[in-house]
């Protein structure tokens, strides 16, 4: 999701005046946002108690309409209150908007059971081969590459799947199961900060056994770009080599909270 | 009637100093490097393929060589893969036999189609998908080569030949996926010695044992010696009964003695007769869409 300030949010306001404030959220991913809370932050004392805190949800991208998904203008209507001893004061509004999401990951990689390469016609996309995914999938989080291994294990393989995750949008990623406090006063903790849940993982209807179910990003450098990311390693179940060479499918449901914030500055005035 | 057989006599002395064999074979029927040749009936399946629908594969199959002759059929098993089987449901293998092979009244051969429906499926949260529809047909094979040679029992005197010792040539294959693409030749007195080159001219994998999918090592590219005769004499052969294929090819060595050293040079016939099984394989890519 993207927040902004809208256009017709003022950049300066005296005191005494109403103000208008309009904050722009467009879902430009994939997935629909059932509900997202959206908070209004002003500096304390310098306007009238309003309704700073609203929930809305938001549809995703669909295929007939493919560039951005449901877009909303919520405004926020407030007071100056006086301003003490100056003429004029420098605030800042802030919005943050906290959301659950969900990144559909899916990537055909080629289950190649013939691992002394003796077979002549196998899919072209064989052997596997490490794979960048450098347009995300539609949502903050992505998986950004994977490296498929064949580990030969018995009369046959064992596949194996090195999958990287990374914060790839402006905001921060978090558990879950903290959207609520994400966008309170006491916001994201270090117990839930940087955590999604990496849970099911799929090769074809086979769940793959991964070193964990909840995996947390660091800052870390990819392709000279900095990401919230981290590598997680799972494990499919034994395939026989009786078993031809085939394209499957690997699928990642990554589910998360994301919280993105815009600011803007407003001067306040003394009445003339 | 002695003016008929002078021009008979005639004519079987200008085939007799032919020497070679590529002459008298140009209009032989049984040429061409094929065994089986397959593929997909257009459309069947189609390029792409939607979720919870129902295809049909048609495989038009050629017996494009001449084994086994006659109206016998041709017994191919067929191994379908290249899929994930949770996503398109074609069984893991199938058979047909292909009635009729190429002969000399019958050049195209034998033709037979092959036809499975089979449902489309797609994982949840894939939108599209592509899959390989790969067929294997493995069977067994032989190859017949016929081939003119000249042999010369006594190569210190030419006086009485009618033709000169040169080997031989199976170029253009002798309908069949292994051929023999050469012969060489060696004359003792009252002895011949031939050095027969095979090659694997058909573009599949030749192999024995009967294990198609995943032969073990040794057994490929290897071919059972069947018999190699020189007019209706056994030849004594090396290696005797397998003959293993080096970069696709492989080398027999045959000798055969006793022949009267005070015959003049004669035109007979070489016959190689090889066994093996063959396997080689279709494949079609598709891709299979989900519709919202």
């Amino acid at each position: 999701m993207d927040v902004s300030f809208s256009s017709f949010t003022p950049q300066d306001a005296y005191v005494g005046q109403e103000v208008v404030i309009g904050i722009e959220a467009v879902n430009r991913g994939a997935e629909d946002i059932t509900t997202s809370k959206l908070v209004l932050s002003t500096e304390r004392g310098l306007f009238a108690p309003f309704q700073n805190v609203i929930t809305l949800p938001l549809e995703g991208k669909v295929t007939t309409h493919l560039s951005e998904g449901e877009k909303a203008v919520e405004t926020f209507t407030t007071q100056v209150l006086p301003i003490p001893a100056t003429d004029e004061l420098e605030t800042t509004l802030r919005v943050d908007v906290c959301y659950p999401y969900v990144t559909v990951f899916s990537a055909t990689v080629c289950i190649d059971t013939d691992i002394l390469n003796e077979n002549r016609n196998k899919p072209r996309e064989c052997p596997p081969r490490r794979m960048s995914f450098g347009s995300g999938q539609g949502a903050p989080v992505a998986v950004v590459k994977m490296e498929p291994f064949m580990r030969p294990s018995g009369d046959g393989i064992v596949p194996v799947f090195d999958l990287e995750i990374a914060n790839v949008g402006r905001g921060e990623v978090y558990d879950v199961q903290g959207v609520d406090e994400a966008c309170s006063s006491s916001g994201i903790t270090q117990e839930t900060w940087g955590y999604v849940d990496v849970s099911n993982i799929y090769l074809g209807s086979t769940q793959l056994d991964c070193q964990r179910t909840r995996l947390k990003t660091r800052e870390t450098e990819i392709d000279n770009e900095f990401y919230d990311g981290a590598t997680i390693r799972c494990t499919g179940q034994p395939i026989s080599a009786t078993v031809q060479p085939y394209l499957g499918s690997v699928t990642a449901t990554l589910q998360y909270g994301y919280k993105e914030s815009a600011t803007q500055r407003l001067t306040l005035k003394q009445n003339p | 009637m002695k003016k008929c057989l002078l021009i008979l006599g005639l004519m079987v002395f200008l085939v007799g100093c032919g020497g070679g064999s590529s002459d008298t074979q140009t209009d032989n029927w049984k040429t061409g490097t094929q065994g089986i040749e397959m593929r997909f009936s257009e459309n069947a399946p189609p390029i792409d393929m939607f979720r919870d629908e129902t295809y049909s594969l048609v495989l038009e199959l050629r017996n494009r060589g001449s084994f086994p002759g006659d109206d016998d059929e041709l017994d191919v098993d067929l191994f379908f893969s290249g899929f994930d089987p949770e996503l398109i449901d074609l069984p893991d293998s199938d058979s047909v036999s292909i009635e009729g092979s190429k002969s000399a009244t019958n050049p195209e051969g034998g033709i037979e189609f092959y036809e499975q429906e089979f449902d489309v499926g797609l994982w949840e949260d894939v939108d599209s998908m592509p899959q390989d529809i790969r067929v294997t047909a493995c069977y067994f094979y032989e190859t017949f080569a016929p081939i003119d040679i000249c042999v010369d029992p006594d190569p210190t005197r030419n006086e009485d030949d009618t033709c000169r010792p040169s080997g031989g040539t199976g170029g253009g294959g002798q309908a069949a996926p292994i051929a023999v693409t050469s012969v060489q030749q060696e004359s003792l007195k009252g002895k011949v010695r031939l050095t027969i080159r095979i090659a694997n001219q058909g573009g599949g994998l030749v192999l024995t044992g009967g294990e198609c999918l995943r032969p073990p090592r040794a057994d490929k590219d290897v071919v059972d010696l069947l018999g190699v005769f020189l007019g209706s004499e056994d030849m004594d052969c090396t290696p005797e009964e397998r003959v293993r294929l080096i970069n696709g090819v492989g080398t027999i060595t045959c000798t055969l003695d006793g022949f009267d050293e005070d015959l003049p040079s004669f035109l007979t016939s070489l016959g190689v007769q090889l066994g093996y099984d063959y396997k080689q394989s279709v494949t079609k890519r598709v891709t299979i869409k989900k519709i919202d």
